[in-house]
């Protein structure tokens, strides 16, 4: 099953289709929608969208009940003018549409989803077809900024999307946190400061090699449970949301008794947009220390796969390189 | 929209009783989540394109009254 094969590549011209598998926020801040949509047409790309992209579910939460949203990502894979799948946005929602979606279909029509956060249900429901995504970026959070996104977001995501290979992460300085709110419009006006210090914390080098998997880190438990999935030998990567109260302790304590984290190939934290960098970094070594004790393989905290940006488009579950020396890498080979 | 009736459908968003159409929806416990489904059902209510902003902006029912009246017909 895994690690996947990269997925064809997606290029300028290519047709891209926004699906919203969870909140509703293009309905509420549709001139974010507009702005990023702006972005992604500037490098070539043509933006379509399904039709409850849009929509505002009965109870608010969501773009539509799951039946309509797990239709829109049913037509969009069918759909022959579609190369790609872009969220508008993530939050909640994917889970229920997994049991809605056609296998058979989408294998016959293979195409890469990019999604992040809570899609990480989708990126692991496609790895386990054997088709590869791209976690990392999202129509509303990642692009659609005033001013426009941040240039090594783009790169990272034309990179991911061409399938460059080999595909190589490197540290894209300093970040930026997400508004307060997007609908407070004098928060949401306002272009975003990258005034959180970039940079990696090695808490224990080395190399490591295998298929990279992850998300966000409350959610694995679930995802583990899901989809029966054995970590070792993986390249595990996970972050924590700007409104994460739980600590790191808790969080890896839960994972850890999900499932087996003492066989990984590596580590990749992402920064936590609540702490400076070197805090974050104590707190995931000290949990690590507490509830993965025996574990030898390389970690680096503080990397560019956050809910900050700019941040790295990663190609889900494809075969990727951890090294202390050359950072994080997909060779991005096919057959 | 009457003051009056937002005031209902906070108090049914809420689960709480006897809301004045000066109240906050944020100072009577709402949440930004629970504000979603508050929009879904003023916009349900209204017919008019209700959203989040604009209980940012006017979390009161009478606050909330005059945005909603300014706002065009939804589009169906």
């Amino acid at each position: 099953m895994y690690p996947v094969e990269p997925p064809r590549p997606v290029l300028p011209s290519h047709r891209l289709r926004v699906v919203s598998p969870g909140m509703p926020t293009l309905y509420h801040v549709p001139e974010r929608g507009k702005r990023a949509e702006a972005a992604l047409t500037a490098l070539g790309f043509e933006v379509g969208y399904s039709p409850h992209a849009h929509g505002l579910s009965d109870d608010g939460i969501t773009s539509g009940t799951p039946r309509e949203r797990a239709a829109d990502l049913m037509e969009a894979f069918a759909d022959p003018e579609v190369d790609a799948l872009l969220i508008s946005d993530s939050g909640t929602g994917s889970l229920e549409l997994l049991d809605l979606l056609d296998p058979e279909v989408i294998k016959a029509n293979p195409k890469p989803l990019i999604g992040f956060c809570d899609t990480v249900f989708l990126h692991q429901y496609l790895a386990g077809l054997g088709i590869g995504s791209y976690y990392g970026c999202s129509l509303m959070f990642h692009l659609g900024d005033v001013g426009g996104p941040f240039p090594e977001t783009i790169r990272s995501l034309t990179r991911a999307l061409g399938v460059e290979a080999p595909l190589e992460c490197r540290p894209l300085g300093d970040r930026a946190a997400p508004p307060t709110s997007w609908h407070d419009p004098a928060s949401e006006a306002v272009p975003r400061v990258r005034d959180h210090p970039g940079g990696w914390t090695w808490l224990r080098p080395g190399r490591g090699a295998g298929p990279l998997l992850g998300g966000e880190i409350s959610q694995l438990p679930e995802v583990v449970e899901r989809f029966k999935l054995d970590y070792r030998g993986v390249l595990l990567f996970w972050d924590v949301t700007e409104v994460q109260d739980q600590p790191v302790d808790t969080l890896i304590r839960d994972l850890a008794a999900a499932t087996d984290l003492t066989g990984l190939a590596g580590m990749v934290v992402g920064a936590n947009p609540q702490l400076d960098p070197p805090v974050w970094a104590a707190e995931v070594a000290a949990a690590l220390e507490r509830h993965v004790p025996e574990a030898a393989y390389p970690v680096v905290v503080n990397a560019d796969i956050c809910h900050m940006t700019p941040s790295w488009v990663l190609p889900f579950g494809e075969y990727a390189e951890l090294d202390d020396h050359k950072g994080l890498s997909f060779p991005r080979t096919r057959g | 929209m009457t003051p009056e009736a937002i005031a209902e459908v906070f108090g049914s968003v809420l689960d709480i009783d006897d809301v004045l159409i000066d109240d906050s929806f944020f100072d009577l416990g709402g949440s930004s989540f629970s504000a979603l489904t508050l929009v879904s059902k003023l916009k349900q209510a209204s017919g008019r394109p209700v959203r989040l902003r604009d209980v940012v902006r006017e979390p009161s029912p009478r606050g909330l009254a005059d945005a909603i009246a300014a706002l065009p017909p939804a589009e169906s």
